[in-house]
């Protein structure tokens, strides 16, 4: 038989209305777990890029000692940086040049404290007093008022300025100290869990902006003490963790998670997964069983006038596979439309900070395939058994 | 087709039930038998036997002078596509597929029917049949009698020696069965064997012979009026 006399035997069922049925109930089941699949998914690289981060491989220390312990914390291996606290982190300031409505002027600037730590993708890299270097993909917004996450934010995307186009203009920073003219030198790949604000200048730019001073408190003011340390790969920080604490010195990561909230994140959607997951299975497996019983005539029939087991079986499956088929590439769709609805609605802080939520395309497709597979078992399971009952079914009248 | 000392047991979890037993008789072409016996009694599993769609136990069955017993699935399967055709009580029409398109289903299956006639050739038979008005309708839309000459059609459309009907007039009135006993005696004068299990006398109008079974045993045969 080639492949049209197949489709001539089931052109006019693959629409029918138990398929179609069938078809939307499988592929919501298939959004939901994929859902499940892209959040479990989710945690794990978030951990990952947080502690892969310059700051996730950030540990702060107390003022050394002595000036002995400081060379002694100096000669600890993979440290790649160690400088005062006080580049820990940046600090806002105002660009004139870059107000426009819902993307309000505001960028970070962030003291460039090694020169591998970015990669400068067009113009050149800091190299006077007053060079600036920005992301590629620039939001001169801040998403905070103050400490408060500002949700009107909504029209992120669209308002990036494409800082490639910008190398060579001059810009005003201000701030309570500063005012002074920067020049944009370059631009860098947006780095993950920096905001899509933040530009880097040179150290010595960077203290104009910033003062020593860390805190007042009657009276009394307090220059940065403590030391910031990067390790150069997140693995080794326990390594170094411990090394510090021989030498005396507690150290504190600059990033902590609550590994029990982590893993919780990703419990719950395996758990919800699993349990959509068998709940599919065996909706899937009692909707083909009643289907081919149904089909139980017709396959009596086919085998009757001469059809092999073998025929009757690429039926079965091609009517399953197509089912199939359709259900996939529908909850794909759906998938992707919310997955769209999600990212632009309600990731906005994450991508502001450059990342994206990832699809996990590779863990989709297995599943895709174990789908299959298992449809392709469960028919061919069932179409055998149904090709046994049907001669019977046939001469039953009376 | 050739049976001889045919039995078949059934085997069920708890007891082993005769099916027919001892059974053997020669079936010729041109001939129109009716098989009639109580309820239970092997009609329906001779037919399947003979239909080649069940093996029996023990016994020989050679048809077209082939013995049977040692064939395979697929072999069986050819010598039903080409032999034999089924007609069934309940019609079995896929509701899916219009009239025409039914009786196009055995053909898809059989080399010797080229592509491109299958679709005439269906029309013609539905023609010969009395259905030419009917090819394009879906079976939902055809009266009984109308389904189980489609059903006939369908049997006819690789043109078998053979034609064996379960009850296939079980479910008509008595005008329509007339109709399909007199098409089907049409069909043994025209050279075929027909086979047909009834409970009604009037088919014992149409047959050449008639076959009494009893508790799976054939036990009369004789000439049909
Ligand atoms: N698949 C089966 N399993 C067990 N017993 C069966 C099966 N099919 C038929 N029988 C038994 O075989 C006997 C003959 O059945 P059948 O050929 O269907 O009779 P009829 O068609 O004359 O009513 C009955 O006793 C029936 O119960
Ligand atoms: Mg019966």
């Amino acid at each position: 038989m080639k492949a049209t006399d197949y489709l001539f035997i089931l052109k006019n069922r693959f629409l029918k209305k138990d398929n179609v049925l069938l078809i939307l109930i499988i592929s919501f089941i298939f959004v939901a777990i994929f859902s499940c699949i892209t959040m479990i998914n989710f945690v794990s690289v978030f951990r990952s890029s947080m502690l892969s981060s310059d700051m996730g491989r950030t540990l702060i220390i107390d003022k050394p000692k002595s000036d002995d312990d400081l060379i002694k914390i100096k000669e600890l291996k993979n440290v790649e940086v160690i400088e005062s606290n006080k580049y820990l982190m940046g600090v806002e300031i105002y660009v004139p040049e870059f107000n426009k409505p819902k993307a309000e002027g505001m960028i970070e600037l962030l003291p460039l404290l090694k020169e591998n730590d970015v990669k400068i993708i067009k113009g050149s890299k800091i190299q006077n007093a007053g060079d600036i270097i920005c992301p590629k993909n620039l939001y001169p917004h801040s998403l905070y008022t103050g400490n408060i996450y500002n949700y009107e934010t909504n029209y992120f995307g669209s308002y990036l300025l494409k800082a490639n186009n910008l190398i060579g203009s001059s810009i005003t920073a201000e701030n309570e100290n500063e005012k002074i003219a920067l020049k944009i030198v370059g631009t860098f790949e947006n780095k993950i869990l920096n905001g899509a604000a933040a530009c880097y200048i040179s150290k010595t730019d960077f203290n104009k902006f910033k003062e020593d001073i860390e805190y007042c408190s009657n009276d009394e003011c307090y220059e940065y003490s403590s030391l910031m340390l990067r390790v150069d790969d997140y693995n080794n920080l326990v390594v170094l963790e411990k090394e510090l604490k021989d030498l005396g010195y507690n150290s504190i990561r600059n990033y902590t998670f609550d590994e029990e909230i982590l893993s919780s994140l990703s419990y719950i959607p395996l758990f919800v997964g699993s349990i959509v997951m068998i709940i599919s299975m065996l909706i899937i497996y009692s909707f083909f069983k009643k289907k081919i019983r149904n089909n139980q005539y017709q396959y009596g029939v086919l085998k009757s006038v001469g059809y092999t087991n073998f025929n009757i079986k690429i039926i079965a499956i091609l009517e399953g596979g197509f089912i199939t088929t359709i259900s996939i590439l529908w909850s794909v769709v759906l998938y992707f439309i919310s997955y769209h609805i999600v990212a632009n609605n309600y990731l906005q802080e994450l991508s502001y900070n450059n990342f994206t939520v990832p699809v996990p395309y590779a863990y989709i497709a297995l599943f895709v395939f174990v789908v299959f597979i298992y449809i392709f078992l469960i028919i061919n399971y069932l179409s055998s058994k149904s090709l046994n009952a049907c001669i019977q079914k046939l001469f039953e009248g009376e | 087709m050739i049976i001889e000392n045919i039995e078949k047991i059934y085997s069920t979890s708890t007891e082993k039930v005769i099916g027919i037993t001892n059974f053997s008789y020669s079936f010729e072409k041109g001939k129109f038998y009716a098989i009639m016996g109580h309820s239970g009694s092997g009609k329906s599993t001779l037919i399947r036997i003979l239909g080649l769609m069940d093996n029996a136990t023990s016994g020989k069955y050679v048809i077209n002078g082939k013995d049977v017993s040692k064939l395979s699935d697929k072999e069986l399967s050819n010598i039903r596509m080409e032999n034999i055709g089924f007609i069934f009580q309940d019609y079995y029409l896929d509701q899916n597929l219009k009239a025409y398109e039914n009786v196009m289903l055995p053909m898809l299956i059989n080399k010797k029917i080229d592509r491109s006639d299958r679709k005439n050739k269906a029309i013609d038979l539905l023609n010969n049949i009395g259905l030419g008005d009917r090819v394009n309708h879906y079976p939902k839309e055809l009266s009984g009698g109308e389904q189980q000459r489609v059903c006939i059609t369908r049997a006819l459309a690789n043109n078998p020696d053979y034609l064996l009907g379960d009850e296939p007039t079980g479910n008509l009135d008595e005008e329509n069965e007339i109709k399909v006993l007199e098409t089907l005696k049409n069909l043994s004068l025209n050279g075929k064997c027909v086979i047909v299990v009834s409970h009604s006398n009037e088919v014992k109008n149409y047959a050449d012979e008639v076959l009494f079974i009893k508790n799976g045993k054939l036990v009369v045969e004789n000439e049909g009026n």
